[in-house]
């Protein structure tokens, strides 16, 4: 038989972390692996080798993604100690905490108004919403509901469905267990508890099996690469080079600690925080029982001993009680992602800095197309491991970029912060947007790409939060819609008045959705 | 805020219970739970749905007494106006939970914060020595059966939900002299999905008891009209 005919009938997914097993759920259920004659999906998970055990943020596509797979969304949250994400705040972003009120400003997930349709943002940097009301607010209630601590849906609100859109955060290690359980059980996913000691190639190049310490050889005829930042079957055995970004993002290394909450009914923040610090930020993540926090930092600028006692005196840690773990981050991605019959997805394909919590969305992305351009036979896997590479190399390079517009708008002084904003640390297609939103809002036009990562709104919310400098003046009259505009900002304000006035707060309905759980009608 | 207390003959040896009817704590909704045994009494008088508990999200059985969320047609003052008074309107104040050490296990509670209880007024719960009076008997048999009728209540929505039985879509009301209006939040018993439901299915709804209740609730529908005319009737009564 012709080599390129064969049929793919075996997936081989090795590594059993966030990215193996959310891609194996997405792709048993995509493909019906219930069904006979399906194609069959195996997962190898290494009993010895832990997973990274942090990325605890996520975005709005999470919910499309767990109700993809048929997971109930109050088995999810219980399970996981999940809690609801409303967006990001940043707080000392634009300038150090020493001035007398520390600045902070949100990107949040819903607007009342869809930018695509009518865009507000250039109505409110001309003043048309008023002088002192910042954008986030002039354009969503998502803000001040954050500010009040209030949940982003009621009980009463179906599963998966929101008042105002959100995602979750998560614990990393329960979610992976949750997802594994689903795949054995309900999706027809096999598990191999087994280390990979070697990957066998034929002699065009592409992977044939896997041989495991414990049960021999597993064979297949597409693998997909979750082993972490190990890269154990691109990296290791396809030799498919890694392309380092630590010129443009800096930052290299992290310190994640657990902190308890204060009591069983603490207030939890519906938003992830990230704080500014003199070398990186801190990110910090309310779960149902505790806090998870980090510090993400840049060893060329700080030593670990500092970067340790800022976290510790962020969490407030002075006797030093909590332990803390220490990860080195690869920044960066691989020149290809899917080389003939190998995918990567997860950390093994690339990971930068999870100011944005970009990495768990772009495994959903991931996961999402292979099983839409799934390939029949290793003749068709050539076009779609184009289309495939293309598609997130364009991904990676728009989330590089955007990570980075958050510190390059930044006056903070720090060496770090200075070498942040030193133009060749900074991306040409950074530079390019800039310039020309220094005297043009940004437009759908921007946005008109599938496979853009992150939404158009997102962007005004980190420019304008930031207080980037925009000249309209000019152009002012072809923003003639000046009544519609005054409008849409007076329903905004009645809007949020309304819909805060009706959410629960965020405790209340976690531990709602504890005891009752959401109704899936 | 109840409290629920567990019967004890010699802490509650000198309680009285005063049953009385709450309609007027009925004055100001449109929604009453109703029991599955209910809906064929009911659904004679007013439309029976569903819909869901504000606190806790639960769908459960409804009769749907006014249009408006404050809006009670068949209440007037504390005077139920229709034939069947829901149990909900009946409420004891003695309580049949489970055992803590044993589910299995029935332990009848009072609520001692209900204004029906008291050491004034109504029949006594134990005698002078102790013993259960004929009044506790029967009141704890009818708890064990409230329970029951709970548990059968709760059993029905989750199977109507699992099979998706329930849809929900809004009604539109036009009243004779004001704007019309949508009413939300309602759930009904999809018509169509009963009958595209597959034999092993329907069949375990007739096996479980369901089907009556099932029909009482969509035949019930018609009765949206009668509360329409309650409505303009009563409008016109106080003009
Ligand atoms: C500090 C930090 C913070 C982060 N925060 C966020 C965030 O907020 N939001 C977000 O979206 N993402 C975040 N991420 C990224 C996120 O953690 C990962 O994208 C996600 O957990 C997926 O990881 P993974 O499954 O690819 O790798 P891992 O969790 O490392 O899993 C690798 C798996 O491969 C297995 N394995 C390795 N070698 C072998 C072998 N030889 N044989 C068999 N099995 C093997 C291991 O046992 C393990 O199960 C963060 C990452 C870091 C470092």
């Amino acid at each position: 038989m012709n080599v390129d005919e064969l049929r793919i009938e075996q997936v081989v997914i090795v590594g059993g972390g966030t990215a193996g097993w959310l891609t194996a759920c997405t792709l048993a259920k995509n493909l019906a692996s219930t069904q006979p004659g399906a194609i069959q999906v195996c997962v190898v998970e290494s009993p010895d080798i832990p997973t990274i055990g942090v990325g605890e943020g996520t975005w709005p596509t999470m919910r499309r993604t767990l109700e993809n797979i048929g997971l109930d969304e109050t088995e999810f949250i219980r399970e996981c100690s999940a809690t609801f994400k409303q967006g990001s705040q940043f707080i000392n972003w634009k300038q150090s905490a020493n001035t007398d009120q520390p600045h902070a400003y949100y990107n949040l997930f819903s607007s009342i108004y869809n930018p695509a349709d009518f865009n507000l943002a250039p109505y409110w940097a001309l003043g048309h919403a008023g002088s002192d009301i910042t954008y986030a607010n002039a354009v969503s209630a998502q803000g001040v509901a954050c500010d009040r601590g209030l949940a982003p849906k009621k009980i009463t609100t179906r599963s998966y469905d929101a008042v105002q859109s959100y995602a979750y955060h998560l614990d990393a290690g329960k979610f992976a267990e949750l997802l594994k359980r689903h795949a054995t059980e309900k999706l027809g996913v096999r598990m191999v508890a087994a280390n990979v000691t070697q990957v066998n190639s034929d002699e065009d190049g592409f992977i044939t099996d896997v041989d495991t310490k414990e049960h021999g050889k597993l064979s297949g005829q597409l693998f997909v690469d979750c082993t972490g930042f190990r890269s154990l079957l691109l990296g290791d055995t396809m030799q498919i080079p890694f392309k380092d970004v630590n010129d443009v993002l800096l930052t290299d290394t992290a310190m994640a600690v657990q902190v308890p909450h204060a009591s069983k009914d603490a207030d939890i923040a519906c938003v992830t925080k990230a704080t500014a610090q003199e070398a990186g930020w801190i990110w910090d993540i309310g779960l149902q029982n505790r806090l998870g926090v980090g510090h993400v930092y840049s060893s060329a600028h700080i030593s670990d001993e500092k970067a340790e006692q800022q976290l510790r005196t962020y969490c407030d840690d002075l006797s030093g009680e909590l332990s803390v773990r220490k990860i080195k981050m690869r920044v960066g991605y691989r020149e290809k992602f899917w080389h003939k019959n190998c995918v990567a997805i997860g950390l093994s394909a690339a990971f930068v800095e999870p100011l944005e919590a970009s990495a768990i969305f772009l495994v959903e992305a991931a996961g999402n197309m292979l099983s839409d351009l799934f390939p029949r036979t290793r003749r068709a896997m050539a076009h779609t491991e184009k289309k495939f590479n293309n598609s997130f190399r364009f991904r990676w390079d728009k989330t590089i970029d955007f990570i980075k517009l958050h510190y390059y708008l930044s006056s903070r002084r720090d060496p770090f912060w200075r070498e942040n904003k030193q133009s060749e640390t900074v991306p040409d297609s950074l530079l390019e947007k800039l310039d020309a939103w220094s005297q043009h809002p940004i437009s759908k036009y921007d946005f008109s790409d599938t496979n853009e990562p992150f939404p158009h709104e997102s962007y005004q919310y980190i420019l304008h939060g930031m207080g980037f400098e925009q000249s309209l003046q000019s152009s002012a009259p072809t923003f003639a819609q000046v009544a519609q505009a005054k409008m849409y900002f007076a329903n905004v304000v009645k809007a949020t008045e309304h819909i805060c006035r009706d959410l629960p707060s965020h405790r209340s309905l976690i531990d709602k959705v504890c005891q009752y759980g959401f109704q899936k009608i | 805020m109840t409290s629920l207390v567990a019967l004890n003959s010699d802490a509650h040896r000198n309680l009285m219970i005063d049953i009385q009817d709450q309609v007027d704590v009925a004055k100001k909704h449109n929604l009453l739970p109703v029991f599955m045994v209910e809906f064929v009494p009911s659904a004679a008088q007013c439309p029976v749905v569903f819909a869901k508990n504000h606190e806790t999200g639960q769908i459960r059985p409804v009769i749907m007494t006014g249009f408006k969320p404050d809006e009670n047609l068949f209440c007037d003052g504390d005077k139920w106006l229709g034939r069947y008074l829901p149990a909900s309107l009946r409420p004891s104040p003695l309580i049949a939970m489970p055992d803590k050490n044993n589910d299995e296990k029935l332990v009848i509670c009072v609520d001692e914060k209900s204004p029906m209880v008291s050491t004034e007024k109504g029949e006594r719960i134990f005698d002078d020595e102790g013993n259960q009076t004929e009044f506790l008997k029967a009141q704890t048999q009818l708890a064990a059966e409230m329970r029951a009728h709970g548990l059968q209540t709760l059993e029905l929505v989750e199977t109507l939900v699992e099979f998706e039985l329930l849809k929900t879509n809004p009604i539109s009301v036009t009243p004779t002299n004001a704007p019309p209006f949508n009413v939300t939040g309602l759930y009904f018993v999809d018509e169509k999905a009963l009958g595209e439901l597959s034999p092993e299915k329907l069949a375990e709804l007739r096996d479980k008891g369901y089907l009556r209740a099932i029909y009482a609730s969509l035949m019930s529908l018609h009765r949206l009209d009668d509360l329409m005319r309650r409505r303009t009737d009563q409008e016109t009564e106080a003009a």
